[in-house]
């Protein structure tokens, strides 16, 4: 093991144990005492027989009875001990992951960069640290147990091994022979194990994936009608041969120490009998003696697997950490705290400004946006439409701080936004995204996005009436404390679309942000609902910047000007009629979309 | 008993899934058991041997036997260890499969109730936190373990009970020498087992109570475990700031389990103790009978650590039994909801008419006054419909959200059965057919329809197998060629994350493969539920001109609010809470003033006029 191999072990180590150790301080001094009663209790398992040997040998009854009574009464009562600390330190080692790795785990997950979740490359580092604190496996709770494990091992091993020495120096060479080689077999396991730990990921992530799209009620729809089971049924089979190929593989693997161990042990067993038996023979050692160093030579064993077993596991536990770190060290692109400016001081609606803006996901990729420029000057509304894989959405992105752009600049009110305070800045924002999902909270709470303490309870229930929801929110039990799905209320309700997309434009409400995003908003709505959101959409962005993204040409009648995106670029802007007069691809989408819609005559008039 | 029931089932059910997986278990573990008992033995011969003064030779040979035998049996232990955790590791899969295409059969509004939801919950937290089959299967071989541990311990035992050389013997002595003194024993043993299993029974009840109280914060755990996998939240989070919310929800479930934790501990405390009492009375007779015995030389001095460690081992097999059975009941327990779940009946199969093939696609279908409410709502979504639907049709359907177009069709399709009322396909009811044949009557495009992982050409094909051109061409119907050029795997790509080199593709894509799927089925009704609300207008355009293509002769059925669409269907139902209210062509409904089509039209067309 290289050095800086020991390195990352007894790091992280440490620093999970110290972790336990400031949420739990009784800890601190539970894990030595866990530790004196592992290795006083073994040694004295062996140590009993060898003084009831000894008694009896002596022949004296009352003597005898005080040996046993005392010897009984010590072991057990460390062993009741044992038990006793060993629960608390269960409970420690899960609390302290749920409540300090897990929570901040999922701090990281929801507060970092978007980009750093989003991409798939960032989605497998995700799921990677999360395995690493989650049951199971090679979790940080496995850290915390195996490290003690290992130091338990390890000292006795230790103290074996010198009361070992002290008998006869070549048992003690065997044993360390069969120590190194036991090690060195198991180590070609592990190594084969690590190597291949992605293949049983994979197969992990399968599963879960069949799982959860087999049993879910969403895919059930089309499952049934396009009969799918077989489908699952076939990949299930797959996924079965695939396991069954890995672990016959890494098995046998393991089957090759067992092996060498057996070929040690027998010499070992030879080698100690035949020294003991001799020193008995020739007087040097009595019975009791016999039976003593009988049991520590063959206790040791006891020490040595399992110390191997431990060191591997805590290895590989150990290296599963590093990818919690390394997720939670990723770095953010913007600034989350007290950048230079802060516009939550803003006054009035922002100025938005790209300058020359292109973006692609990755390095040397697809260019997504290409050196865009644009004003939206405060309190302008502007619809951005253009066909689906043009921009829109990535542009939004941008806009919001999810994404920094590549090449050129953002800027709001003059300032750019990789220099602001990216929170604050969306603190700014009311966006109504295309994903129309809601979380398993309380209406109340998906609309204002606080807990029930933090809430402003009449201005939920303002931006439910305004949003046309409150009829509906009424009528419920709760009221707007009824929690939505079943997840994580038994009395929760379900929401139909359009009633969803109601209680996202509260929330976009609630917030009243001096940027207002709307991302395809009417798409679940009926015509009259849709019309009435068109109507309203004066009234919700009165003196605010909007931006309006839409299939929907009809939504571009109420903004002040059109940006049309083509291919990551700014094909035309202006206002509608501008455009209309331009006859260029706004006017050919336009057409395209009303002809149906034309009275009969005129329709018959465009074929 | 229904424990015992369930134990039959469980043996039975593994026994399919791994043929041998039982045998193999019980030798491994009659082997595991058998090698301490072969020390035990010679140990004890070497030892008399040692107090004999016997010569070295003589104890190596023993040794040498002692030493090959151990090796011998260990080796083969491991060996057919093996093929045990292959064989476990499979079983584990197969559960999780049978599970999956339970959900994949089972009648769609059982799927969807919450009674199934928390059945689903509990075996699956019930096999996650007291093992699954697998561990219930290596649970009854420790029994067999132990069975086999009490059968050599007694052959080993046996001789204490021979009258020994202390006959005459007086006092302690001669009660100790008499063969009957080992009925002490057997009492001692008695009550340290009564004891133990009085503390087992109670922690297990213990554990148990605070189970039952953990599965709810468990599953609430799991949601929330989700916000880390599930980035499609993440924009809403950020923006409006929920992760305070969110992480406050988790610090207070976490709290609740962690005082429910410490309230198991406390109780399992005061019980606990009683195990460590029981086991050092227990010990300590066991020294004092064999002890003693070998002071008033009654047995050899080697013999008595054989003694100690057979009657040991006795003790402590015969007390895992009681409470490997304990544990039996309480995992039956667990795994009896997964049955419960796997045995939930179907009565969408019941019917077992097939459907007559017909090369003319005349299916008709009638609503004979229908009503439905949902099955844990007494809401009315539909309302005494009742309608024949003209075959080779066209037909559009619109109407405000809520009033009930989706859940007609989820009973056209026969995923919710009526609550009053019947549908009948040419004039039978549909309850009498077979459901996988009645459902290859339709294509369907739901609202919020699904994709799976799988390569494009089999979510199109929806199968395994697929005829390759026919799947290319429902992709250029759907119009979706355009963007199957940029995929250098063409239809074989990969979609999502399931597989590798899997891509993502959009809302529209998706749409526009959904479409193409219910294109490849070639059923005779179409049913289309919003196929077009994530499309931009030209994508939109190019599925309606297409649409008589698509459609042709077939039977089909638009949904949308887009009411451009009603232009190009033959007949339009306007629904609204739950019953029909309008029917007819575009023309004739725009003639009625006052009627609902005709403001959701207008509400709609308005903006699209050429000024």
């Amino acid at each position: 093991m290289t050095k800086k191999e020991k390195a990352t072990m007894f790091r992280n180590s440490m620093e999970v144990l110290r972790a336990m150790g400031r949420r739990f301080p009784h800890s601190r001094w539970q894990i030595p005492l866990y530790m004196a009663c592992c290795i006083g209790a073994p040694f004295m398992t062996t140590l009993i027989p060898s003084l009831a040997i000894k008694a009896i040998t002596q022949g004296e009854t009352g003597y005898f009875l005080l040996t046993i009574t005392l010897a009984l009464c010590a072991y057990w009562g460390v062993e009741a001990i044992r038990n006793l600390v060993s629960m608390y330190l269960d409970k420690a080692r899960i609390f302290t992951m749920s409540d300090l790795f897990f929570v901040s785990f999922i701090n990281k997950c929801l507060k970092t960069d978007y980009a750093n979740v989003e991409p798939l490359e960032k989605q497998k580092a995700v799921a990677k640290a999360g395995r690493v604190v989650s049951y199971g496996g090679d979790s940080v709770s496995r850290v915390m147990s195996e490290s003690v494990e290992l130091a338990i091992r390890a000292l006795g091993l230790l103290i074996y091994g010198t009361a070992i020495l002290l008998l006869d120096v070549k048992i003690l060479l065997i044993t360390v022979v069969l120590m190194v080689t036991d090690i060195f077999m198991r180590n070609h396991a592990i190594k084969y194990t690590n190597d291949h730990w992605e293949e049983s990921v994979e197969v992990g992530r399968k599963l879960r994936y069949l799982r959860g799209n087999g049993m879910s009620v969403g895919a059930g729809k089309d499952i049934r009608i396009y009969q799918l089971k077989g489908w699952f049924h076939e990949r299930f089979e797959e996924l079965i041969r695939q396991e069954t190929d890995f672990q016959k593989r890494t098995q046998i693997r393991w089957y090759y120490p067992t092996v060498v161990d057996n070929i040690c042990f027998f010499a070992k067993n030879l080698l100690a009998y035949s020294i003991l038996a001799g020193k008995v023979l020739t007087g040097e050692m009595d019975v009791a003696g016999f039976t003593l160093y009988l049991g520590v030579i063959f206790g040791l064993d006891v020490w040595i697997h399992p110390m191997a077993l431990s060191y591997g596991g805590l290895k590989s536990a150990t290296y599963r950490f590093n990818d919690y770190r390394k997720f939670m060290s990723t770095p953010d692109v913007f600034r989350h705290d007290g950048g230079s400016v802060q516009p939550r001081s803003m006054e009035g609606a922002p100025e938005i400004a790209f300058r020359d803006v292109s973006f692609c996901y990755e390095e040397g990729g697809e260019q997504v946006l290409s050196h865009i420029s644009f004003v939206i000057k405060s309190g302008e509304s502007v619809a951005l439409v253009g066909n689906n894989g043009a921009g829109k959405t990535t542009l939004v992105k941008l806009l919001c701080g999810f994404y920094p752009a590549t090449e050129g600049e953002i800027l709001v009110n003059g300032k750019n936004i990789i220099e602001m305070d990216i929170d604050a800045w969306q603190e700014e924002v009311s966006a109504l995204f295309q994903e129309t999902v809601s979380l398993a909270f309380s209406i109340a709470m998906n609309v204002s996005g606080c807990s029930e303490e933090d809430m402003d309870r009449q201005r939920v229930r303002e931006s439910l009436r305004r949003a046309g929801l409150w009829e509906k929110v009424s009528s419920l039990p709760r009221k707007e404390d009824t929690y939505l799905s079943q997840q994580l209320d038994d009395q929760g309700v379900w929401l139909s679309g359009g009633e969803m997309q109601k209680l996202l434009l509260a929330r976009a409400l609630y917030r009243d942000g001096q940027l207002m995003i709307l991302d395809e908003p009417t798409v679940a709505l009926d015509p009259i609902a849709e019309s009435k959101v068109y109507e309203d959409y004066h009234m919700l962005t009165e003196g605010k910047t909007s931006l309006f993204i839409s299939h929907r040409l009809a939504s571009t009648r109420f903004c002040d000007r059109i940006i049309f995106l083509e291919n990551g670029r700014v094909a035309e802007t202006g206002t509608h009629e501008e455009l209309m007069k331009k006859g260029g691809r706004y006017k050919e989408v336009f057409d395209i979309q009303s002809k149906y819609y034309q009275k009969q005559g005129e329709a018959a008039n465009e074929e | 008993m229904k424990s015992k029931g369930t134990l039959g089932k469980v043996l039975r059910m593994v026994e399919t899934f791994q043929p041998g997986f039982l045998a193999l278990i019980t030798v491994t573990r009659i082997l595991a058991s058998g090698q301490p008992f072969m020390m035990i033995y010679f140990d004890s011969v070497i030892l008399d041997m040692l107090v004999q003064r016997a010569p070295l030779k003589e104890i190596m040979t023993v040794v040498i036997w002692m030493a090959g035998l151990s090796a011998l049996l260990v080796l083969l232990r491991w060996g057919l260890e093996m093929p045990l955790v292959v064989k476990k590791s499979v079983i584990s899969l197969k559960v999780e499969q049978m599970m999956c295409e339970k959900s994949c059969e089972m009648d769609y509004d059982l799927l969807s109730g919450s009674d199934t939801l928390d059945m689903r919950q509990r075996a699956w937290d019930g096999t996650y936190t007291n093992g699954d089959l697998g561990d219930f299967c290596e649970l009854l071989a420790t029994v067999i373990e132990n069975i086999c541990i009490i059968i050599y311990s007694g052959v080993l035992l046996f001789p204490l009970l021979i009258p020994g050389t202390g006959t005459g013997q007086s006092g302690l002595a001669g009660l100790l020498g008499k063969w009957y003194s080992g009925v002490f024993l057997l009492a001692a043993m008695a009550l340290s087992l009564w004891l133990n299993s009085f503390a087992n029974r109670r922690s297990a009840k213990i554990q148990q109570d605070i189970f039952e109280e953990n599965v709810r914060n468990n599953r609430h755990m799991e949601y929330f475990r989700n916000f880390a996998f599930d980035y499609s939240h993440g924009k809403n989070i950020r923006i409006y700031k929920m992760a305070d919310m969110i992480l406050g929800a988790i610090k207070k479930n976490i709290v609740v389990m962690e005082n429910l934790h410490q309230k198991m501990i406390r109780r399992i405390q005061k019980v606990k103790w009683i195990n460590s009492v029981s086991a050092l009375l227990l010990q300590f007779y066991s020294y004092l009978y064999v002890g003693l015995r070998a002071i008033y030389g009654q047995i050899s001095i080697g013999s008595t650590l054989r003694y100690i460690s057979a009657y040991q081992k006795l003790s402590q097999s015969v007390g895992c039994i009681f409470n490997m059975f304990i544990q039996l009941v309480v995992k039956s327990k667990y795994l009896v909801y997964f049955y419960n779940y796997l045995e939930i009946p179907n009565k969408r199969y019941v019917g077992t008419l097939p459907i007559e093939k017909r090369n003319d696609n005349r299916y008709e279908i009638e609503f004979r006054d229908v009503s439905f409410c949902y099955p844990e709502s007494d809401k009315m979504v539909l309302s005494h419909i009742s309608e024949k639907f003209t075959m080779g049709a066209k037909m559009a359907v619109v109407g405000p959200n809520g009033s009930g177009k989706s859940t007609f069709i989820k009973l056209l399709c026969r995923l919710y059965e009526p609550t009053e009322g019947e549908i009948l396909l040419n004039g039978v009811n549909i309850q009498y057919y077979d459901f996988r044949e009645y459902v290859k009557l339709f294509s369907v495009v739901f609202q919020d329809f699904e994709l799976f992982a799988f390569s494009i050409a089999e979510n199109v094909a929806a199968s395994w197998e697929y005829d390759g051109e026919k799947v290319g061409d429902c992709i250029e119907k759907a119009g979706f060629s355009i963007k199957l050029r940029d995929m250098p795997e063409g239809i074989r790509t990969n979609l999502y994350q399931m597989e590798k080199k899997g891509v993502e593709i959009s809302g529209g894509e998706a749409q526009k493969l959904a479409i193409a799927r219910a294109l490849y089925k070639d059923a005779p009704w179409v049913i289309l539920d919003e196929p077009t609300s994530a499309l931009d207008p030209v994508a939109e355009y190019e599925i309606y001109s297409r649409f008589d293509e698509m459609v042709q002769d077939k039977t089909s059925i638009y949904i949308s609010h887009r009411m451009s669409s009603c232009r190009f269907c033959d007949t339009i139902y306007v629904f609204e809470n739950g019953r029909i209210i309008q029917k007819g062509s575009h023309e004739s409904l725009m003639k009625e003033e006052d009627g609902l089509y005709g403001k959701l039209w207008n509400a709609q067309a308005q903006y699209y006029k050429t000024s």
